[in-house]
């Protein structure tokens, strides 16, 4: 029972309250971001990373380490091209501004540096730091050797064979046989400052000093990163002075920074946001980037050997309700690895519509009428994921309409790459794991489908072979002129569709909100930022 | 006194000396291991095998279990594999993040708790009294991380007084930055202790007030405040002991709220850590809270024999 209260006390109670507010207000003030004196107003990431990424060569945290810390503080030989946004993002120039393939020899590369570039530190950049840099990740008895960082470019490393100073601008690199994807591993492996690294030794990841548009200032572990501007960067200098990097792995709580304006940048809010966001004001980035959402399949034993049970599959997926109902539009169908537009996506495949009578017809023509039983293993986060529970169940819902019985089995994502290195164990009836899989450059066929790729080799886990694929992968691995490779690798993309050692269901569409003073910014299609043309107004 | 502190800190020594045993063993049943999270999912048995090696994983379980305790008696957790910087300096700066949220969370909840669950003993008809089991039962039921991201939303993102995530601005700031930052969590974090220590504080003192004693000290005419002194030395002996629990649920159990609020505390760090099989981050971080909670105890302990002499000499 609640007794009744007289004016006077509810007189008394109000002042109590407009007190403590008051108290609060003068506690607060000072929060807002204040812009340092005589600088601009710094740029404010809210990362969607758990930690602040190691900020060595190889840094943590995966594409994100590398587009907010990799790429800013450092160039590879090759630089991806992040200034345009209608088209798929490519590697150029980079630390090396041409270079060119032996006639006689295709493994032999030869790379002209740029001059005139400096370290942050002022140590001159040449032939000399690239082999340095290439010992650290490669020679296992150089002193500056370390597994780590080696660890996180291992899978660029693995065509190269040896490489050799001609003169202090110039590098040769061989590689184990001829391979045209080079530039692009070669965009991986950053050169940091051999004085540097020298210098520092173990506690370099919180010194580091590369030549890319940004330089290190601090670091305070769990809260901020700070990085300013490299007045002397040969690509041009950044607009901004300051960019601070801040981890904010809960995605409520990356859009509350972004409206509370402690962020002027937010990656991945909740897809919910998107139209409240649009209304007041903030600049809703979306495009089309390399990423799939697939199951891969176990094509080696079970229902999901056989073609036709697959491509049932891909017609029994609802991926419009998916993308529109579920994922609030920020994600789009995938009928392929890729998406209409990107080279490698071959219009003349399969096209996996929403089409349930079909898919039944299917399987019943693969022996299977009533349908069957199935186990997948999903993740319950991880990047790439996106928000793996929620569409698993759509998909099981659609499934579960044509006669497959899907049955999810979550795991954490740590002990999901564990178990998914070891494939799909024999006689345990696992038909499927649920990983994203980020098809950024040319290698993507051949790490995931080619057959000399089976694991422990490659990261073909369901063992799916196909020999003419093979052939085409090797013709696409030789070939040195891009659009001459770009046609094998989409005549792969079509065998690869129609073949569906994959379920295709979703490419993300890369969400990202700005605040309504960030200027300047082109969403590339890729993982990848270029910010030196961010501008805040 | 002595004799007593002497007994529970001798107590201390097998107790951690357990929980580290606990740690190392629990972290080798579970699946996966940091290689796997460092080395691409293409790596070759060869560089997996280097890896191991270059973390010593590839030693008999004793060897790196007495390794590791012979390093952290001497006070070195060694190196976090992933963030590759000294364990020492990760723990302890997140530990001391811990510690301020807990303590801000605690004062907050005790304070008011001890002052509303007394009041509503002694008045149990009152307004406030009803308040404060609405209060005692909202802190109780609903989860703090949800709590949290009400409170951003009204006081970030609505009246944009408070900032919505962090420890201090830009570049670091003030005491009152810090005081800034500190409130939404504090509060967030707080609001399950101030609930459970306010029902607690409650019915403690209402079932003082009814005992014989209070009735005799009231016929002899002692003032309020006397009687008051009394109650509450005779409730002391609960209310601390749930104090303490509560404070170690708060240095251990702040995860949500430090996720959502993007507080770098040991919560977060061991938590990311495991995600990680940061092995060495784990097992230093889970032994400092172990720690921290054991000491905690002895603290409480230690009010304990000094408020009540029948606990010294059991």
């Amino acid at each position: 029972m609640i007794p009744r209260m007289s004016i006077v006390k509810t007189k008394q109670m109000t002042g109590l309250l407009i007190a403590l507010m008051m108290i609060v207000v003068t506690a607060c003030s000072g929060s807002k971001p204040a812009a340092s004196s005589g600088k601009s107003v710094p740029l404010v990431i809210a990362m969607s990373a758990a930690n602040l990424p190691v900020a060595d060569t190889s840094p943590t945290e995966g594409y994100e380490g590398w587009r907010f810390v990799g790429f800013q503080l450092y160039d590879g030989l090759t630089r991806w091209q992040l200034k345009q946004g209608d088209k798929p993002a490519d590697v150029g120039p980079g630390l090396a501004e041409s270079w060119e393939v032996s006639k006689e020899d295709p493994t032999l590369w030869t790379f002209h540096l740029r001059k005139n570039v400096a370290f942050h530190d002022g140590t001159p950049f040449n032939a000399d730091a690239v082999l340095f840099q290439f010992d650290r990740v490669k020679k296992q008895d150089a002193p500056q050797y370390s597994a780590q960082v080696a660890a996180g470019v291992l899978t660029y490393l693995k065509y190269i064979d040896s490489y050799s100073k001609v003169d202090d601008y110039t590098i040769q690199i061989k590689t184990k046989e001829p391979y045209s994807y080079l530039l692009y591993d070669l965009a991986f492996i950053a050169i940091p400052s051999p004085e540097a690294v020298k210098k520092y030794g173990t506690d370099y990841p919180v010194h580091p000093v590369g030549t890319g548009p940004f330089k290190f200032v601090s670091m305070k572990q769990g809260q901020e990163m700070i990085l300013e501007k490299n007045d002397s960067y040969w690509g041009g200098a950044p607009k901004l002075d300051q960019l601070v990097l801040r981890p904010v792995p809960d995605a409520s709580a990356r859009l509350a920074a972004l409206q509370s304006g402690q962020v002027n940048w937010a990656e991945i809010p909740p897809p919910e946001s998107v139209e409240p966001l649009k209304a007041s004001g903030f600049q809703v980035l979306l495009n089309d980037y390399p990423h799939i959402w697939p199951y891969v399949l176990n094509t080696k034993e079970g229902p999901w050997a056989d073609k036709r049970v697959r491509q049932a599959a891909n017609y029994a997926i609802d991926r419009e309700g998916m993308s529109k109902s579920l994922l609030n539009g920020v994600a789009k169908p995938a009928g392929q690895v890729l998406y209409p537009g990107h080279p490698y996506f071959n219009d003349q495949a399969e096209k996996y519509t929403y089409d349930p009578e079909k898919a039944k017809k299917l399987l019943a023509e693969a022996g299977y009428p009533n349908g069957f039983q199935t186990t997948f293993i999903v993740p319950t986060s991880g990047s790439g994921n996106m928000w793996p529970l929620p569409m698993n169940e759509f998909v099981q819902k659609n499934f579960k309409a044509v006669g497959i019985d899907m049955k999810i089995e979550a795991i954490e994502w740590q002990t999901l790459i564990t178990q998914i290195r070891g494939g799909f164990p024999a006689g345990k009836d696992i038909g499927a794991y649920n990983i994203s899989l980020a098809p950024v450059a040319p290698w993507v066929f051949e790490r995931y489908f080619a057959t000399s790729s089976f694991i422990p080799a490659g990261s073909n886990y369901g063992q799916y072979s196909n020999p003419k694929l093979d052939d085409i992968l090797t013709k696409a691995r030789h070939a040195f002129d891009a659009k001459e490779r770009d046609a094998y690798l989409k005549e792969a993309g079509g065998i690869v569709a129609d073949d569906s050692p994959w379920l295709y269901v979703v490419h993300d569409l890369n969400l990202r909100v700005l605040g309504p003073n960030v200027k300047g910014f082109v969403q590339p299609q890729s993982w990848f930022a270029d910010l030196t043309t961010v501008y805040m107004e | 006194m002595a004799h007593f502190l002497i007994k529970r800190v001798a107590f201390m020594v097998p107790t951690l000396f357990g929980v580290t045993l606990i740690v190392f063993l629990m972290l080798q049943i579970v699946p996966g291991d940091p290689v796997n999270s460092i080395l691409p999912p293409d790596a070759s048995e060869a560089d997996r095998a280097r890896m191991i090696q270059e973390f010593g994983l590839d030693k008999p379980l004793y060897v790196q279990y007495f390794s590791w305790l012979f390093h952290i008696v001497q006070g070195d957790f060694g190196r976090s594999l992933i963030k590759r910087m000294a364990v020492n300096d990760l723990l302890f700066e997140s530990l001391w993040n811990t510690f301020l949220l807990s303590m801000a969370a605690g004062i907050v909840s005790f304070g008011l708790s001890i002052v509303i669950g007394v009041y509503s003993a002694y008045k149990p008809k009152s307004l406030i009294a009803s308040l404060a089991n609405i209060i005692g039962l909202t802190g109780v039921t609903i989860p703090n991380f949800w709590a949290a991201l009400i409170l951003v939303g009204v006081f970030s993102v609505m009246l944009g007084w408070l900032p919505s995530s962090g420890m201090s601005s830009i570049g670091g700031g003030g005491p009152g930055d810090l005081l800034a930052h500190l409130i939404l969590p504090a509060v967030a974090a707080g609001m399950t202790t101030l609930g459970v220590m306010t029902r607690m504080v409650r019915s403690t003192v209402y079932d003082i007030l009814q005992q014989d004693f209070v009735t005799t000290l009231r016929a002899k005419g002692v003032s309020a405040v006397t009687v008051l002194r009394h109650v509450l030395r005779n409730g002391m002996p609960t209310i601390l002991t749930v104090a303490g629990l509560q404070f170690g649920y708060l240095l251990g159990g702040s995860v949500l709220v430090e996720t959502v609020f993007s507080w770098p505390g040991v919560g977060q760090l061991i938590y990311q850590a495991i995600s990680q099989r940061d092995f060495p981050v784990i097992q230093a971080g889970v032994l400092m809270i172990a720690v921290l909670f054991v000491c905690l105890n002895l603290i409480v302990d230690l009010f304990h024999g000094m408020i009540d002499p029948r606990v010294r000499h059991t």
